[in-house]
């Protein structure tokens, strides 16, 4: 069962149909530290158009490449003692405590980057050190961050702890090639489910599921429809007399 | 006129293709395929405000073989399309399909890689009915429509033959006609 | 019958019929216990149901009537919402997000615009933030009207399904008369409202 539009025969890597946006060359700053766990890409214009005929109205949008910023002490309200907490349990563990790639406040909200290597042992951690007590994960997704940005896949945990009534998030970064990442369903059952959408959407395979399989599409599908390189698939519709293109490939009209 | 002026009282003449199709149009049952927003107006439309038992069509039947009519409503997604296509094969003759709302009719605005653009890639459509959700009121109306299609139905190869030569056919009453008295 | 089976407390009579068996006390045991072994059936809920739910395939495991095992399999209303959403204005994606659970969708609504508001740093005006509560306490109230007549359809209990619609058209008809749409009305945007509520709402609120 073909999942691309006849007039396809692979989807191209950024190509036209992509919602990936090329990166501009002006538009990298050179000194970026290409080591960061994280970067979104440089973008001119919005939803994949680069050439002419853009009818988005966003035509002249640049925005630079993204690295979200390292934060640095102090934190601000009750970040500082959370991650003094936090290292602290982690060297009672063993842990190393440059599993921690890098940590960023922003609008309230604390992000860690881990390396995938120590993922279920500090998600261990947080859920059963008494002075952290992360019960709950509420979200397990993934993002796709666009299709030449190094690491491009990551997975995104947000836990919650309801005894100190507050939310954090850790986000492990991989690459496509080697899209491998340590399954937490040991530690939160509630992944399960989530790990088999983040693998369906996105081709991230969890080490040690026990059962990743395909969930949303059907069970032979091709391809992992979430990724910036997979095209949006849709059909040019007949309406009153002219045919519309999809909206990923909607030029100028005239 | 003519015949029906000599009988006595309480004889009625018809035809048998249209009492046959009469009987069917009236009580037309239906077999959900409901799927998502739409389901949740045609369940209204069943219920007490906008009755669909005057119709006859309060028995939403479970199984698609003692069904006459599946409206699909909702978006098919392209995992649901061969179960789709499995429940049409179940219904027994005649039957007809009812696209309700636009997902179904046309995949609607998800114009995209998992919903099948309109559910006649997959089973042949009777009638097409826009609107996301469609009002019950709309369903009504495409459902009268619809039961002026049936009364249309020629018996047999000769009048169907007859038919498509006088170009007869049922007057339908349109949408733009309100029964209901202005306050 | 044959001798060999000569079942224990059991008297017997030769008739004209046969031997008759005349079985008493605790036979009754061993017999159902012989019969009701491997009663397991393994049956297919599929996706399409009588009940409308939409659409969830349960795969299940019954002794008798009672259910064993439940092995659910979903996604056959995935409709690729995320990924439509990324060829979308702001504005443009809460009408995909409307759609998303379509019993309360101002829910979705306000969730996403909630999102969009904490990521360009804009604060909504207290007038909508009240606005948007009313309007989504309503929808709360449609939607488990929802939840209690199908529930009462499930066990029997048909006019229950009625009257909970019979009700929820008053809701219906209230959120159209505010928003314009009885169901997935993009009016939560991000920002606060799509319109202002008219001048009328009290008294037409307090009629229904």
């Amino acid at each position: 069962m073909s999942p691309l539009p006849e007039n396809e025969s692979t989807p191209q890597t950024g190509g036209p149909q992509s919602s990936a946006d090329h990166t501009e060359p002006g538009l990298v700053p050179t000194d970026a530290q290409h080591q960061a766990p994280v970067a979104g890409h440089a973008r001119r214009g919005m939803f994949g158009v680069h050439d002419h005929g853009d009818t988005t109205g966003f035509g002249g949008l640049r925005l630079p490449a993204y690295f979200p910023p390292r934060a640095e002490r102090p934190y601000g309200g009750w970040f500082d003692d959370f991650v003094d907490e936090l290292l602290a349990a982690m060297g009672e563990r063993n842990i190393p405590a440059d599993a921690i790639q890098q940590i960023t406040v922003d609008r309230g909200e604390i992000t860690f980057y881990l390396d995938r290597e120590h993922l279920v042992a500090v998600c261990q951690m947080l859920r059963d050190d008494p002075a952290l007590r992360f019960e709950l994960c509420s979200s397990v997704s993934a993002v796709d961050y666009g299709v030449d940005v190094p690491n491009r896949l990551h997975t995104v945990y947000h836990l919650t702890s309801m005894t100190y009534r507050r939310r954090i998030r850790l986000e492990v970064a991989v690459d496509v090639t080697d899209a491998h990442i340590p399954s937490v369903v040991g530690v939160y059952p509630t992944a399960d489910w989530q790990e088999r959408e983040n693998w369906d959407m996105f081709g991230i395979v969890y080490d040690g599921h026990p059962a990743l399989t395909r969930i949303l599409m059907p069970d032979d599908w091709d391809g992992h429809p979430q990724r910036k390189d997979y095209p949006l698939g849709g059909i040019p519709v007949e309406y009153k007399g002219a045919e519309i293109p999809p909206p990923d490939q909607r030029r100028a009209y005239s | 006129m003519g015949l029906e002026e000599k009988l006595p009282n309480g004889i009625l003449l018809a035809s048998v293709e249209k009492l046959v199709n009469w009987t069917r149009k009236s009580s037309l049952w239906p077999a959900t395929f409901g799927l998502a927003c739409c389901a949740i107006e045609m369940m209204t439309t069943g219920g007490p405000r906008y009755d669909l038992a005057r119709f006859g069509m309060e028995v939403f039947r479970a199984s698609p073989r003692q069904a006459d009519l599946m409206i699909v409503a909702g978006r098919v997604s392209n995992k649901m399309a061969p179960v789709l296509r499995q429940i049409y094969d179940q219904m027994p003759e005649p039957r007809w399909v009812l696209a309700m709302g636009v997902c179904a009719s046309s995949g609607g605005m998800f114009n995209n890689y998992a919903v099948v653009q309109g559910v006649d890639h997959v089973v042949p459509v009777d009638m097409y009915l826009p609107g996301c959700p469609p009002r019950p009121e709309m369903l009504m109306d495409a459902i009268l429509k619809l039961h002026a299609k049936i009364m249309d139905e020629p018996l047999g190869a000769t009048r169907k033959a007859l038919r498509a030569e006088s170009g007869e056919k049922t007057p339908m009453i349109p949408s733009s006609v309100k029964y209901a008295k202005k306050k | 019958m044959t001798t060999e089976n000569e079942i224990q407390h059991a008297d017997s009579r030769d008739t004209t019929e046969g031997r008759v068996y005349t079985v008493t006390g605790g036979d009754w045991d061993e017999v159902m216990a012989e019969a009701s072994k491997d009663e397991r059936i393994v049956m297919n809920l599929g996706p399409q149901h009588p009940s409308t739910h939409g659409v969830l395939r349960l795969v299940l495991e019954l002794e008798g009537e009672s259910v064993t095992q439940a092995r659910s399999v979903i996604g056959y209303l995935h409709t690729g919402i995320e990924k439509n959403c990324e060829y979308r204005n702001w504005t443009q994606g809460v009408t995909f997000v409307t759609r998303m659970d379509y019993l309360a969708p101002l829910f979705n609504e306000a969730g996403f615009c909630m999102g969009v508001e904490k990521l360009l740093g804009i604060e909504v005006p207290r007038r909508a933030q009240v606005i948007r509560v009313l309007l989504m306490e309503l929808n709360r109230v449609g939607s488990h009207l929802v939840a209690l007549a199908t529930g009462g359809m499930e066990l029997g209990a048909l006019t229950g399904m009625t009257n909970g619609f019979r009700e929820r058209e008053e809701v219906l008809h209230l959120l159209e008369y505010l928003t314009g749409l009885r169901m997935n009305h993009a009016f939560i945007r991000p920002g606060g409202l799509a319109q202002d509520l008219p001048t009328t709402t009290t008294p037409r609120s307090a009629r229904s």
